[in-house]
Formats: structure tokens, C-alpha cells, sequence
């Protein structure tokens, strides 16, 4: 007996590549089947909606089914990435106004798949990513690479710009660089000069790809502001990935998924998903295992201190805290004896967070290359000072340092000199913070708005405003429990740093309470 | 079940701020509220609609106006319909309100903001980057004062709010200077309740991107308004709407509206699998018209047409078009020898569908 065609079903599989979340609605839009990487779904004739996301990025395709189709199959029609540049594309005058300086600044583009020869020992190529994922451009002046472990601003550069090939067909510039830490400057759309860290893995060929953008700033003009924009480097989209040695160019696979990660460290809301770290282990550009592991650490930290979200379902997710552990070790164990300071800090942190391990003292040669990283290594400086020397590029990184999405990124023209920075106790370091929750106590008791009035915060300067500001986030958090190591982690501030600011910031507020 | 609303919107940010003036926001709190005072829709009583706009709307309907004359009083006065909003007023009937609907046991709070917006990139990763709603004591010297951020609303909702709050931003999001502070945050000292039960919040457009309004030429309304708005008073599914289901249908009926821009609006619930339930009842509009078009095919030519709910009509082709009242969804045509061809009919505007 044959069944009639509404009660057929027909076989439709979903491909939306690892970490790709999947959802099926039919014609009304009613949600019919949701999951990750791949589906497969018997479904009745009709026509459906099926939703790609990624990180934040969307794409939706509709299909319609036909009783006695033969199996269907639809996959992602394009890199997800690029949907996300396409709606992030500025549209306002001001920015069409300066994407007019595109020409002048930029090399002739060319679509990447050139059958070019490149000598393996050029082992850095440095472009400039186009709204097409395709397009690479090619740097203007501005950006250089040096040595990532030299101690002041007179350091010899690291790399030979004679070995440069500035190749104006596949957009690249290729350097040949020492294993270990690259320093990369540049000048991003605000003008200033930064610096970051690139660390190269060995037998990699490594792709720093950067992203210009429009930056806005008000510019005062008679009794009015206006909105300019200009063009230049937005280090927050930067994307580091690799390829093996002798490849031209990294897999679609690595740069999508480089991309999402990137995303999803700029906007860890939603945490990690366990399809993405089981996708990125099976891979092997050690950036994607650097962000996916830091990603991973910070969805757990995020869970552990905003009690909103359940850490226990969380790793029931991913299959309990040993199976988190052991894809951790997996993932950047490696990259942690080739000298990566991200690495063992991750290392470090994880084992601390999810085992109570203490943290053993690892002295690195250049500052980390991602923020949360950096972030650690200053809490864990609070017990452990020599962990960030008071010298060389860790003072300017101490200094200088910028938000810049994943990124640790100083500014490299921020003076380097000044007085040393003395050592403190963690225990002087928890008296000096409770002591600024008391005086806003006492402020917030006696029926003022106390620190929350924007009239007097906004008198205060901006060290001190950032400090009660994290102290508002960890008195939340955290509440009399509040540890020095959470405020120097939440300011990214090595403890030396954190004593003088929390010292400027008590001056500061002590004479407002008496008032 | 119980409904309080906060409906904010602002055009007229006033001069020399470099905010353009807005067309539609103040036009898009109108139609949200019409919807949350409707009996079928959100269930508002029109005492418990705090609304605010600036300007004030120029011809409210009936149920709008029935509100606006038994507006409750906001904590620091107004609503002043001569000026627009405060962040500071806004955060604080936020915080106060929340505890409010708690203490008298309102089962749902809404709240809907139409404006200028950006987007906050702090320096930490374990404070969230946010969604912000842009007040109007903004000064382009002092922005944060002037923000109203959305991650700051559901953590203050989930520690104090009510069962179910729902946030609705239509605002752009482009990025906020990283020298700029954060947003206050809301209700800092008020004591943790644990009612809530789930926040959704739905977002006009993805981060640092823009939301648009529509037409292009002569704009009147908010895109992601617009459309959220008819499928919260038509799109149903078995008699109700979910989040899943609103959140598809915003997607696929913006891009009609804004290509050949893209706009991608979210809606997400938190925690994640609470099951918030949008709507329930019969669609408060009749169907929106469905044109279709055979004129281009041989004439007599028969082409079959499925609905959502999968039930059939054969269109015979002929030079005058097809005009039907048709549920939204997904519709399919099915021209001998072709693959199916499938339009999605949003409304609630006229869908053309033109069969060459």
C-alpha cells in the first residue's frame, strides 16, 4: 500500500560545515529542526527555510521539497564571513566618503588563486583582507614588522626588510622571519602607533591579514559637532592564521573558522561551542587552536563569575571538566613548547580554574599576542610579580596597552622610561581595593548617587573612572569577597601598575567623599 | 496573564549632537503599542503603559490615546512629550519598574526602544560589549550618560524583573568609541528576587552594523519595527508565535525591505532554553494580498500554487494578475518543467510575485 504524497517523506541533508548551526523552519516558519555542522531530516513535501549561523554571521536559504524527490543536499552557498562583511559595510556618506581614499592607499587587488612560487623561508606574509575573502590587498607604509622581543625603541629590527617581496599579483607582502616573537606595528584608524605580538610557529607559513575600517571621531565645528570618518588599520579584525610552509594561501576552512573565532572572542556571550573546539582539533594552524582554546577558558571564567549562566550544564555540554581538560592539553600543549606565551598561560589558567592546579612561574620572552591572555598573566601577577618584568616591551604593553578585540595591542610611541615598578604584597593590594569599596560605600549609603553621578565621575580622570568602574562590575560579581587578582585581571593591569593606580584613584575620590 | 510596558522612541535628537533626525522610530513605538494594548496581542492594560516619545506621536488611534490619557506618572515626572527622554530618567523607571512588577506579581514586562543606537567594545572580556539605546541627553563629549545598554537591562531584569521581560531595540549599532566608559548600569543596589525566568531580546541589527529605515527614499518606519511588529499581530503557527519562528520571519522580511543593504537582526532568549512564548490567538489583521503575476506566461497555462499550510490552488495564467488574501509564509509555484519557485509573502504591504 502505497502512502499518500503528503505522508511521504523526502530525505534532505544540511551541510553547513563544523561549527555551522543549523535550524529548519517549514513554510509558516515554524521551528522543525535545529543542530550543528550537519542534518539530516525526513521531511514532509513543502517548502522550508534553513538557517546558517556562525558566531553572530547568518545565511537562510529556502528550499521546497517534492513527494518522490530523490535525496536533496544543500550546503552553505558562500564563506559565512563574508555575509558578515556585507552587513557590516559602512553605508553613511562619511564612510563612503573615505572608502574614496581606497585607490590612494592600496595597491592593485588580485583574486589570490595566482599559481604563484613563493620560497618556503618566506615564512610571514602580511595583506590586507577586502570585503570579498577572495581579494587580498596589499599593505600601505605604515605597517612593519620588528623584532617582538626587543627592549627598546632602538632595537634592530628583527627582520631583514630585504628579504620583503612585495608581490602586486597575489597582494601580499612576505618576510622571512625568526621563529618566536614578531612584533608587528602599525597605524590604526585613530592615528595612533601600535604594536602587537605575532608569535610564528615553526614549519608554518603564517598569515597576518588586517582590515582597514572607517573610524568615526566628533569634530567640533563653530557651536556644532560633525562626524568624521577616516580610513586605517581596525586592529579588532585582524585575523592571524597559517598554512603549511610551502601553501599559498591558508583553506577556506581556516579562514572561516579563524573568522568566527575572532568573532566570537570580540563578543564571547555566547561561549564556546564544543562542535567548534572538536573542529578546530582536528586542524592544524596553531592560531585557530590558540583562540579556541582562549575562547574555551573564557566561557568557563564568564560561567564561574556570572551566575546566570550554569558552568555545570555548560561542561555537561562539552562532557564534563576531564574531557575539557584533555582537549586543552590537545589543543596548545604542543604550541606551548615551541615558546608561546599564549599557550601557557591558557595552560596555566585552565589547570587553575578547572583542577585547582597552582600556577607554576613561566617567564616569556615577549608579551602574549591575545588580550585575555594578557589579562591572566596580570592576575597572576598579583602572587607572582616577576611575571611581567617592569622593562622592555612588557612595560609598554603594561602602559600602552589599547582594547583592541582579542588582540593585546600597546602603543608603541607611549614612553617606555620611568621609575621602575615597585613590588607590592597581595595583601597591601586587597587592603588598597577594599578600601575604595568602602569609600563608595559610604558614598552610596549616605543617599547620593555617590560614584554613579555622571557629574562627578566625569570629573575624575580616566584611570580612576575605569577603576570604579571595574570595581562596580566585581563588587557585582564578586561582592566583600572581591580579590585583587579580579581587578588587576579585569584592567589588565600587572600589579605594580595596579598599586599606583589604585593609589591615584584613592586621592582622588577621598577628597569627593568629604564634601 | 499580567503585562506592563515601557515604550520609548525619539526622532529629533535636536541640532549640533551629529545625530541625523529619524523618520520613523516615533511611528514604530505607535505601532509596537498599538500591539501591546491590544487585547489579542500583548495584553497591556492601558494604565500600565509607560510611553514616551519625542515628539509626541500625531495621531495616536484609539488605543494608543486611551493609554496616553491614563499614563502613569514616570519616577522623576513626565512623560514630557516636549522633550526627549533622559538615560538617566530611562534607567531609573527601568530598575524601579522591575521591582514594581515583580512585588505585584506581573507575569511579563516589555520594553521597546526606537532610535539612535551604538554598540560598546569594553576592555575586559568578562564585562559584555553591548547593544545600547541612545537617550536624548546625548552630547557627542558625553555619550555614555546617554546610553541605555541592553546587556545592563537583562542582567538587572534576571536579578530583579519580573517572570518574563522582553527587550526590543530598533536601533543602529555602530560602534562607540573604545575611549568612551561604559553605560551606567541599572538598579545596582537593588537586591537580587530570582523571578525571572527568561529575558528574549531582539535586536534590530548585527554588531557595528546599521539598522535602516524604510522606504529608502522617503523613510516612515524602522525595517526591523516594521516587520517584527506584523508578525507579532499575524504570524502564527498552530495558534501561537515563538521566538524561532519571529526570528525567521524577521530575517527573510527585512531584506525585502532593505536590499540591497543588509540588515540581520537577532532575537535570542536567555537562558537559552526557556520557552517564551510571543503570541497566542488567531492573527489580529486579515491576510495581507498576494499578487501574482502569469501575464508573461502562455496564456491558459495552469500553475499550481501551494500555501504554508500546504493546501493547493491552481492559478490559470492570463493577462490580468491573480490577487489573493493570503497567510504569510512561504509559498511555492510549480510551472511545468521548472523547479518550484518559491516567494516568501510577508506583508503587510502587497506581495508581488511576477512568473516569467
Amino acid at each position: 500500500m502505497s502512502s499518500s504524497p503528503s505522508e511521504q517523506r523526502v530525505d534532505l541533508t544540511v551541510r553547513g560545515g563544523p561549527g555551522v548551526r543549523i535550524s529548519v523552519t517549514d513554510a509558516s516558519y515554524a521551528p522543525v529542526e535545529e543542530g550543528t555542522n550537519s542534518l539530516r531530516l525526513l521531511l514532509r513535501p513543502g517548502s522550508y527555510a534553513v538557517h546558517f549561523s556562525l558566531a553572530g554571521l547568518a545565511e537562510t536559504q529556502l528550499v521546497h521539497l517534492r513527494a518522490g524527490d530523490s535525496p536533496r543536499t544543500i550546503s552553505r552557498a558562500q564563506s559565512l564571513s563574508s555575509i558578515e562583511k556585507s552587513q557590516a559595510s559602512p553605508t553613511t556618506a562619511g564612510a563612503a566618503d573615505s572608502l574614496a581614499e581606497w585607490p590612494t592607499k592600496l595597491v592593485q587587488s588580485a583574486p589570490i588563486r595566482r599559481p604563484l612560487k613563493i620560497d618556503r623561508g618566506l615564512n610571514l606574509a602580511l595583506g590586507v583582507l577586502g570585503a570579498d575573502p577572495g581579494i587580498i590587498a596589499a599593505v600601505s607604509g605604515s605597517v612593519a614588522f620588528v623584532d617582538g622581543t626587543a627592549t627598546d625603541s632602538s632595537s634592530k629590527v628583527g627582520i631583514e626588510l630585504s628579504s620583503e617581496i612585495e608581490s602586486h599579483f597575489d597582494g601580499f607582502k612576505y618576510f622571512a622571519a625568526t621563529p618566536g616573537a614578531a612584533g608587528l606595528r602599525f597605524t590604526a584608524g585613530s592615528r595612533r602607533k601600535l604594536e602587537q605580538t605575532v608569535h610564528i610557529f615553526r614549519e608554518r607559513r603564517v598569515f597576518v591579514l588586517l582590515r582597514y575600517a572607517p573610524f568615526y571621531e566628533m569634530e567640533r565645528s563653530g557651536d556644532h559637532y560633525r562626524r568624521r570618518s577616516r580610513l586605517g588599520v581596525d586592529p579588532t579584525l585582524t585575523l592571524v592564521v597559517s598554512a603549511p610552509p610551502d601553501a599559498q594561501m591558508p583553506s577556506d576552512e581556516v579562514l572561516n573558522l579563524g573568522e568566527a573565532l575572532i568573532h566570537a572572542l570580540r563578543n564571547p556571550r555566547r561561549g564556546l561551542d564544543p562542535s567548534l573546539l572538536e573542529a578546530v582539533a582536528a586542524t592544524d594552524c596553531p592560531y585557530l587552536r590558540l583562540y579556541a582554546a582562549t575562547l574555551a577558558v573564557v566561557s568557563l571564567e564568564r560561567n564561574l563569575k556570572t551566575p546566570d549562566v550554569s558552568l555545570k550544564d555548560w561542561l555537561a555540554g562539552v562532557g564534563g571538566m576531564p574531557w575539557l581538560m584533555r582537549m586543552l592539553s590537545e589543543l596548545v600543549q604542543p604550541l606551548a613548547e615551541q615558546g608561546s606565551a599564549d599557550a601557557a598561560i591558557i595552560l596555566n589558567e585552565a589547570r587553575w580554574h578547572l583542577a585547582g592546579h597552582d600556577r607554576p612561574l613561566h617567564l616569556f620572552a615577549a608579551p602574549p599576542m591575545l588580550d585575555p591572555c594578557w589579562c591572566w598573566l596580570a592576575a597572576q601577577s598579583v602572587s607572582q610579580p616577576s611575571l611581567i618584568p617592569s622593562r622592555g616591551l612588557f612595560l609598554k604593553a603594561a602602559k600602552g596597552r589599547e582594547a583592541a578585540g582579542p588582540w593585546l595591542v600597546w602603543n608603541h610611541g607611549r614612553a617606555s622610561r620611568g621609575p621602575s615598578l615597585a613590588r607590592i604584597s597581595p595583601e597591601q593590594l586587597q587592603s588598597m581595593v577594599h578600601q575604595l569599596l568602602d569609600v563608595m560605600k559610604v558614598r552610596e549609603d549616605a543617599g547620593s548617587s555617590g560614584a554613579n553621578s555622571y557629574d562627578e565621575v566625569g570629573k575624575l580622570s580616566r584611570s580612576t573612572q575605569e577603576i570604579l568602574k571595574a570595581a562596580w562590575m566585581l563588587d557585582e560579581l564578586e561582592g566583600s569577597n572581591m580579590q585583587a587578582e579580579s581587578m588587576a585581571h579585569l584592567l589588565g593591569a600587572p600589579a605594580a601598575m595596579l598599586q599606583d593606580r589604585l593609589g591615584q584613584a584613592l586621592k582622588e575620590i577621598t577628597p569627593l567623599e568629604m564634601t | 496573564m499580567t503585562a506592563w510596558a515601557v515604550v520609548v522612541a525619539i526622532n529629533d535628537y535636536g541640532s549640533g549632537k551629529g545625530l541625523s533626525q529619524l523618520a520613523g522610530a516615533v511611528a514604530d513605538a505607535e505601532d509596537m503599542a498599538d500591539w501591546l494594548l491590544h487585547p489579542g496581542g500583548g495584553g497591556v492594560a492601558p494604565q500600565h503603559l509607560w510611553f514616551w516619545t519625542y515628539p509626541a506621536p500625531a495621531s495616536p488611534g484609539p488605543l494608543l490615546q486611551a493609554a496616553l490619557n491614563a499614563s502613569p506618572i514616570w519616577p522623576h515626572g513626565g512623560p514630557d512629550f516636549t522633550r526627549a527622554p533622559t538615560g538617566n530618567e530611562i534607567r531609573t523607571l527601568l530598575g524601579e519598574l522591575a521591582v514594581q512588577a515583580c512585588t505585584e506579581g506581573t507575569d511579563r514586562l516589555y520594553v521597546y526602544f526606537a532610535g539612535h543606537g551604538a554598540h560598546t567594545d569594553p576592555v575586559s572580556t568578562i564585562i559584555d560589549n553591548q547593544a545600547c539605546f541612545i537617550a536624548g541627553d546625548f552630547h557627542p563629549r558625553a555619550q555614555a550618560e546617554s546610553l541605555v545598554g541592553a546587556e545592563f537591562i537583562r542582567m538587572a531584569m534576571q536579578r530583579f524583573g519580573p517572570a518574563e521581560v522582553i527587550l526590543i531595540m530598533d536601533c543602529c549599532r555602530t560602534p562607540l568609541s573604545r575611549l568612551e566608559p561604559d553605560p551606567p548600569g541599572i538598579g545596582r543596589s537593588i537586591m537580587r528576587r530570582d523571578v525571572n525566568l527568561g529575558v528574549g531580546i531582539g535586536l534590530a541589527a548585527a554588531r557595528d552594523a546599521i539598522a535602516y529605515e524604510t522606504p529608502r527614499v522617503t523613510p516612515t518606519r524602522g525595517a526591523f519595527s516594521k516587520v517584527l511588529v506584523h508578525g507579532l499581530r499575524n504570524l502564527r503557527s498552530r495558534g501561537s508565535l515563538s521566538v524561532a519562528q519571529l526570528e525567521t520571519f524577521v530575517r527573510l522580511g527585512i531584506q525585502s525591505l532593505v536590499a540591497p543593504d543588509i540588515q540581520v537582526p537577532s532575537i535570542e532568549i536567555r537562558p537559552k532554553d526557556y520557552n517564551l512564548l510571543l503570541a497566542q490567538g488567531p492573527p489580529l489583521d486579515p491576510h495581507p494580498e498576494l499578487l501574482v503575476d502569469l501575464s508573461a506566461r502562455p496564456a491558459g497555462e495552469a500553475i499550481l500554487m501551494q500555501r504554508p499550510d500546504l493546501s493547493t490552488q491552481t492559478l490559470v495564467a492570463g493577462p490580468l494578475p491573480h490577487i489573493l488574501a493570503e497567510p504569510i509564509g512561504l509559498f511555492s509555484f510549480e510551472i511545468p518543467g521548472q523547479d518550484p519557485i518559491i516567494r516568501p509573502h510577508i506583508g503587510p504591504e502587497r506581495t508581488h510575485v511576477v512568473l516569467t
